[in-house]
């Protein structure tokens, strides 16, 4: 982990009130002993096109300005921020200090990415994203990392 | 006696029942509707709730073209009220070109008049 990283896990780890924290880590536990994975991977995507249809980003030219419109949108909300990176086939999204993990806890990063999947699939459809291309979260990353990292790009349904 | 007359009045008596001033009165006005509601994502049941599907980009609000005018009256040009300038129309956006890169498709040529080939040279 480096310096960076340990500073965003320090901001990460303030994102989430004591008031809502324990009860987001029983409700988690509670959706984790009910529902296989995938379905609250699904839940997860669903509310996350709400908050994204909720927060909506108007129509962008360029990355940045897409960026920025991410970012004021989770600004408001205090959820971190997002960059973006052009790769050769994919678009890279990385979101730091959501409080997301530090709410539901460490074991729930599998489904709980699902929310930024369906906030950024959302705006990104808004900006005439073509149908072949999704947004899918890479696997969480094993050095304790406090980011998520997903693709815009063409995966295998 | 107007409508205004006779409201202000009854205000007036209402704060002396209550030995308040009502020069610090003000009338309640409903705000004013700017654009689309922000933090529409609410827990009251009922209450004006974000469609569960994603809005495809034709449901997009785009800019209103101004009314043409009657006359070809040539007018100093007034900058976009957006802070996004919207591009000429058949100008692929920046993003345009990105996505269909990403989506493997061809990437959209700009319409004839812009780009490099607008400027190529035709054989005479």
């Amino acid at each position: 982990m480096t310096d960076k990283d340990a500073l965003l896990s320090y901001y990460e780890r303030r994102t989430c009130s004591a008031q809502w924290m324990e009860f987001n880590r029983a409700f988690a536990a509670e959706l984790s002993a009910g529902l296989p994975p995938e379905d609250i991977r699904q839940l997860f995507r669903r509310i996350g096109e709400r908050i994204a249809l909720a927060l909506p980003v108007e129509r962008c030219d360029t990355v940045e300005q897409l960026r920025d419109g991410f970012n004021a949108r989770w600004e408001a909300i205090d959820w971190g921020f997002a960059a973006l990176q052009e790769q050769a086939d994919h678009l890279r999204i990385v979101h730091a200090c959501s409080p997301l993990a530090m709410a539901f806890g460490p074991d729930t990063e599998d489904w709980a990415s699902g929310f930024f999947e369906g906030a950024y699939q959302t705006w990104f459809a808004v900006q005439g994203t073509p149908p072949a291309l999704r947004v899918q979260a890479e696997a969480a990353p094993t050095d304790g990392s406090p980011q998520v990292m997903l693709r815009l790009g063409r995966f295998q349904r | 006696m107007s409508n205004d007359d006779r409201e202000a009045e009854d205000v007036a008596g209402l704060f002396r029942k209550f030995g308040g001033d009502a020069k610090g009165y003000k009338e309640f006005e409903p705000a004013p509707e700017v654009g689309q509601p922000q933090g529409a994502w609410t827990l009251i049941p009922g209450a004006s709730a974000a469609p569960a599907a994603p809005v495809p980009p034709a449901a997009v609000p785009a800019p209103a073209a101004p009314a043409p005018a009657p006359a070809p009256v040539p007018t100093p040009s007034a900058p976009a009220p957006s802070a996004v300038a919207a591009p000429p129309a058949g100008t692929p956006r920046e993003l345009d070109l990105l996505f269909a890169r990403l989506a493997g498709q061809p990437q959209p040529a700009p319409e004839g008049g812009h780009g490099l080939m607008s400027r190529w040279r035709k054989p005479s």
